[in-house]
This record gives structure tokens, sequence and C-alpha cells, in this order.
């Protein structure tokens, strides 16, 4: 009786014991490709290599972005601008900073190994500047009295306005290129509307950090930079 | 190689938008001219032409030209708050039995810059004017009213004179 009992046993443990054979069969042998995240950091060199060359300009930008899923980034930029413009009849100066964030979409396919974007994204910026008007003079179609183009001497105009501020959208359409080990670089170029902005009361923004050149019938501004920007890896995640 | 041309095309849209403003010629504004307008003193609806009338500006070597014999346009200066001009009665005139006399008149004002546009940069209103004849020995002028005390456009007279 106890030697049945002790079979009935160790055959009941064989059979449901059974099922664990199964486990050992689907060991995972396919490789996984996992794609990289990571934050890119960088600055726009096309805006000292203008200081160099312009002596009526300085300008510094940052750039970033960080990698959130597998096609959209989040992106910004930093930057600050002074510019000397000399109209026809006025001199003036407009120097500040501005910032601006946004999301870029990748619109590019890469193939496995290649870390490339070709993107378009939209910005939301916004900039606090100085305008500061160095001379100008009146414009009148009978020059009787002076000679054209001499200076007006208000000291109530000829001096700097300060506290203004700008905020507008962005279109941004570039791409991103990785030349070297984590070296990206890029080149974009952006469309921008004037949502609104503060301007003095004796002169208005001509000229704004970050916008460039207000053309004052329209709210439309064109900007470019060209960024080499260094990729600092985070984590991985299955290119799915 | 699609999407090559499709960026291409919204680079060329950029381009264009970005290029749109109007020509960097001012059109849109200009500084006013002080509009004077010359009455009958006897008849004071009535204007009155001034027989052969020459403008010159006190400290400029140039004669203005006149517009037409009851009104004038005349030029005031911007950098400073008064201007004087030497209206002379029969200055034209080339007969010399004829006595040409000269009468100063003098502005005071102030003025005040108004932006416009970037082609056009400031323009200059006067307000506040005030006008004054210089007594001599023959004063053809008789009265002065100042019409408009700002001059910022020239649809009418500004000052009224009565000789």
């Amino acid at each position: 009786m106890k030697h049945q009992r002790i079979l009935k046993y160790i055959i009941n443990l064989l059979v449901f014991a059974l099922p664990l054979l199964n486990v050992a069969q689907t060991s995972q042998d396919t490789l996984v490709y996992k794609e990289r995240y990571g934050l890119r950091i960088g600055i726009d060199v096309s805006k000292p290599v203008r200081a160099f060359f312009d002596d009526d300009y300085t300008g510094l930008e940052v750039v970033g972005d960080i990698r959130i899923s597998k096609r959209f980034y989040l992106a910004g930029e930093l930057g600050t601008e002074q510019k000397t413009t000399q109209e026809d009849l006025f001199n003036f100066t407009s120097k500040g900073s501005y910032f601006k964030v946004g999301l870029d979409y990748n619109t590019y396919e890469n193939w496995y190994g290649m870390e490339n974007s070709i993107y378009t994204g939209l910005r939301i910026s916004a900039s606090t500047f100085s305008q500061e008007l160095n001379s100008y003079s009146f414009f009148t179609d009978t020059p009787y009295w002076q000679e054209p183009q001499e200076a007006g001497n208000n000291p109530d105009l000829l001096r700097e306005f300060k506290n203004l501020n700008a905020l507008w959208a962005e279109a941004v359409f570039g791409l991103k290129a990785e030349m070297f080990n984590n070296l990206y670089f890029g080149a974009s170029i952006r469309l921008h509307y004037l949502i609104s902005d503060k301007a003095s009361d004796e002169f208005p923004n001509l000229w704004i950090p970050g916008f460039n050149k207000v053309t004052l019938s329209n709210n439309f501004g064109v900007s470019f930079n060209y960024t080499v920007s260094y990729f600092i890896p985070l984590y991985k995640k299955e290119k799915n | 190689m699609k999407t090559i041309w499709y960026y291409l095309l919204i680079l060329c849209c950029i381009g264009t938008i970005s290029s749109c403003e109007k020509d960097d010629i001012c059109v849109e504004g200009n500084t006013p001219l002080l509009i004077v307008r010359f009455y009958d003193e006897t008849d004071t609806t009535q204007t009155k032409a001034v027989s052969n009338l020459t403008i010159q500006g006190v400290g400029n070597e140039l004669l203005f030209p006149v517009a037409s014999a009851d009104s004038i346009a005349i030029p005031l200066k911007t950098l400073e708050n008064s201007t004087a001009f030497t209206l002379t009665l029969n200055g034209a005139s080339t007969d010399t039995t004829v006595v040409k006399n000269p009468d100063t008149v003098t502005f005071t004002y102030t003025v005040k810059e108004v932006f416009i546009s970037r082609a056009c940069g400031y323009i200059a209103n006067f307000t506040n004017i005030n006008a004054s004849v210089t007594s001599d020995s023959d004063n053809w002028i008789k009265q002065i009213i100042i019409q408009q005390q700002n001059v910022e456009n020239e649809t009418s007279a500004h000052i009224k004179i009565y000789h």
C-alpha cells in the first residue's frame, strides 16, 4: 500500500511538472533594437560669425531639444542680440534677449543606427528689449531752412526706450544630422507671426531680438539659424 | 525626393512673405507748411491779393516762392521754436517808382515730432502757434489772426493777415 502511494505521488509530480518544460523552450533569441533618447544642447554659430563681420551686430543663441517620443522633440532656444540699424532718416539701436519654446516633429524615417532628422515645428517666443534712438532728422519736401538730414535735437526722443516686449509664434523647418559621434549639425528657417508687442509712444518697435526686422504693414518676419549641438544620451527605448 | 520639393516650396513662400514691405520712399506723410491767407482789413470776409509779394525768411539768403497772391504756404523751422519772415509789398515789382514795403512777421510755436513710418521717420507738427508783426514806420500788415493753433496739415489756412 505504501509503495502504491509513493508511486502515485511521483507520477502526479511528474505530470504537473510537465508544463514547466515549456518555459525552457521560449527563451529570447531575437535582438531588440533600442533607440537612444536624450538631451541635445548646442549653439547657433551663425550669430557669432555675423558679429565678427558686422560691427553693428552682436548676438548669441543657445539651442536645445529633448526627445520625448519616437518623432517628437521638446525644443527651445535662448538668446540675446544687439543691433544698430541705419535707416534713411534715423539711426537706432535695439538690444535685448528672447526665449523660444515649442515642439519639433521629425518627418524623416531613420534607418537603423541613424539619428538624423528633418523636422517641422512650432514655437511660442517672447522677447524683452530696449530701443535707443541715436539720431533722427525731420522729413520735409520743402528744405528751405536746413540742409536735408540736419539732425534733430529733442532729448525726449534721443534716449533709450526701455521695458519693451513682444510675443510671437513661429513655424520652423529644419534639419539636424549627426556628423560625428554625438555631434549634430543643424540648420533651420523660421517664419514668425507677431502676436503682440508693447512699444513706446514716441518710437515704434522696428527691430526685435529673435524676431528681426519688424515690417509695420504686416506681422510677419523671418529668421534662420545654423547650429552645432552635442547629444547627451539619457535612456534607451525600443524602436517600435 | 518629393519632400525636398515640398520644403523648397515652403522656403520660397517664406522668402516672398518676408520681403513684402512698402517701397522705401516716404509717401505717407510730410511736415506741413504754414498756410497764410490775406484778407481785406475793411471787408474782413474778402480775400485781398498782395501785389507783387516777395517772401524771404529772416536769416536765409533765398526768397521763398509765392504760391498765389492771396494765399501762401511757408515753411517753419523744425529745429528752433520761432521763425521770422519778411513779407514785402511790391517786392517783385519792376516799376522803379513803386515803394517796396517790407514787414517782418515772427511766428513762435512748439515743435512736436510725429513718427510716420520706417521710410519717413519723423515729421514735425507745430503747436500753440503765435504770430506778431514787428512795428516799423509803415506797416502794410494791419492785423494778424490765428485761425488754427496747431499746424498739423495743409487743408486750410492757419493764419489770417489783414491789410
